[in-house]
């Protein structure tokens, strides 16, 4: 279980992926790969990823839960796909372009 | 660009920064064959553009657009450029700072003053937030940030032959097939010069995700893409991807502003491209240049210019940073990108031209500090900026006015298409 905070960074257990959490509260466990997510200071258990859950996430992307109350950002690529609570987290729809820069 | 023209074609005191540097690109771009309707451009004009039809005023530390501001931190400055609504959700996640609610400029600055300017920039960075820190670009210490990408030769020939001008060019017998995939400023800048010049232009835009700037100030958007064909092709299905693929294959010249990441998720890779086919050029417009961590960087006109070291130069000429233009470093890398289009048309192609915006407006401001020196400069850029504050800041500058038709986004498909022997 990881307590959800806006700016939290956690990285794979299993591949190069890294995400930051944009949006969320509370605790829930944030899995990359079917294993859990650990904190930039933690280290790697060993414990081996889920074959299923190798598609992979792309840096740049937002990931959304399904009532979209958790939102975390791709911020390193990796093979690993990302799920929270046991659900696959959904690549949210394309940021919009500004009208002027 | 040299200082001779410069002094050439320097203009009158209260022109904006930089706009005799973008003379002496257009003036050199004016000269090469098939070029001869730059000649009628001028740089306070293309600098000015946009707001000569927004009626956008000039305001202490906050750019013409609104969406760039200047903010003190703990330990300076910081330029904080939030154009997207997406880009306020991002603001917890930057400061890890629970605003209660919904973000304001006000409450962005209180959380702001008390951290440190680098750490700032980093974070932003990974988030993909357009932030600038300014630095002292006067003393000739431009940020390595800056100098890093690309700032020592902008245009960069990333690969091909190095871009030399010669005296005796060769007019082209056909015009050149141009696919402008970029959005915004620059990269439309750089494929309207293009048309000018006779190029046959098509504007590919993703359903998903629009040109932003139809969705802006109208009459600016009918400038910049008047003339353009255009595609609009939906990149998440597969065969419109692959149309998408086929038609890049097709072009002279490919025009593109996004982030190399993102064309390579499309299965197009440039420099693949590049050697593939003889003769062919792809123009790569970027915030930050296309090498490491900073091709991951994001920027926009107006905080690029401030990463550039303008900001520098207005301290020095205000007492206060300011914003040297609307959105600077766009009209600067349109037409510097537009002339090395076109100089590589003309000299056999070949070549992955790299320009970033903090790149071209670095090397524009250190030409302009070379030729002039900064005293100059810093009393032209204060007599501007008083003239600009009191609304005449376009010194009697006429905007353009479009001649050419406007395409709702993919009402060119069939029609281009047929012609390209490209099924649909």
């Amino acid at each position: 279980m990881t307590a959800l905070k806006p700016g939290l960074r956690l990285k794979s257990g299993v591949c190069s992926a890294e995400v930051m959490i944009v949006k969320g509260a509370g605790q829930t466990s944030i899995t990359c790969g079917g294993v859990p997510m650990l904190g930039l200071d933690e280290s790697a258990d060993g414990a081996a990823a889920v074959a299923a859950e190798m598609n992979g996430c792309l840096v740049g992307k937002r990931y959304v839960n399904e009532d979209q109350s958790l939102e975390v950002l791709c911020i390193k690529p990796g093979e690993g796909s990302l799920a929270a609570a046991g659900a696959p987290l959904a690549v949210k729809q394309a940021k919009k372009l500004p009208s002027s820069d | 660009m040299s200082t001779a023209l410069i002094r050439e074609h320097g203009v009158a005191a209260r022109s904006p920064p930089l706009s005799a540097s973008l003379n002496a690109v257009l003036v050199e771009f004016a000269s090469l064959p098939g070029a001869a309707s730059i000649a009628a451009l001028e740089g306070g004009q293309l600098l000015l553009e946009r707001m000569l039809r927004t009626g956008a005023k000039w305001q202490d530390g906050c750019s013409p657009s609104g969406a760039c501001r200047f903010i003190g931190t703990a330990d300076g400055a910081l330029a904080v450029n939030l154009p997207r609504p997406s880009d306020w959700e991002l603001l917890a996640a930057w400061l890890e700072f629970d605003a209660g609610g919904t973000w304001s400029w006000s409450k962005l600055s209180r959380v702001v003053r008390d951290r440190h300017t680098q750490s700032l920039v980093e974070r932003a960075r990974l988030l993909g937030l357009a932030v600038a820190a300014p630095g002292n670009a006067l003393e000739g210490c431009v940020h390595s940030d800056v100098r890093n990408s690309s700032l020592e030769h902008p245009p960069t020939v990333v690969d091909g032959d190095p871009l030399a001008d010669s005296r005796d060019l060769k007019p082209k017998r056909r015009p050149p097939l141009v696919v402008d995939l970029s959005a915004l400023w620059a990269g439309p800048l750089c494929g309207h010069l293009l048309w000018l010049c006779g190029g046959r232009v098509i504007k590919v835009e993703s359903t998903e995700r629009l040109d932003g700037a139809r969705f802006g100030n109208s009459g600016f958007y009918a400038l910049l893409n008047q003339g353009k064909r255009s595609l609009a092709l939906d990149f998440g299905v597969r065969d419109e991807c692959a149309l998408l693929r086929r038609l890049v294959e097709k072009a002279d010249i490919v025009i593109e502003s996004s982030r190399p990441r993102a064309l390579k998720q499309l299965g197009i890779e440039a420099e693949e491209w590049v050697r593939r086919q003889a003769g062919r050029t792809w123009i790569s417009i970027t915030g930050y240049g296309r090498v490491g961590a900073a091709a991951d960087w994001a920027a926009f006109g107006d905080d690029a210019g401030v990463a550039a070291g303008l900001a520098d130069l207005m301290r020095a000429a205000t007492g206060a940073h300011q914003f040297a233009g609307d959105a600077i470093a766009d009209p600067l890398t349109g037409v510097e990108a537009a002339r090395a289009a076109w100089l590589s048309w003309l000299t056999g192609g070949s070549r992955l031209v790299s320009l970033s915006l903090t790149g071209v407006a670095a090397r524009m401001l250190a030409s302009e500090i070379g030729e002039s020196g900064s005293g100059a400069l810093i009393g032209s850029a204060r007599r501007w900026w008083r003239a600009a504050r009191l609304g005449r800041a376009a010194g009697g500058v006429d905007g353009r006015v479009p001649t050419a038709a406007v395409s709702d986004p993919g009402a060119d498909r069939v029609a281009v298409l047929r012609e390209l022997g490209l099924r649909c």
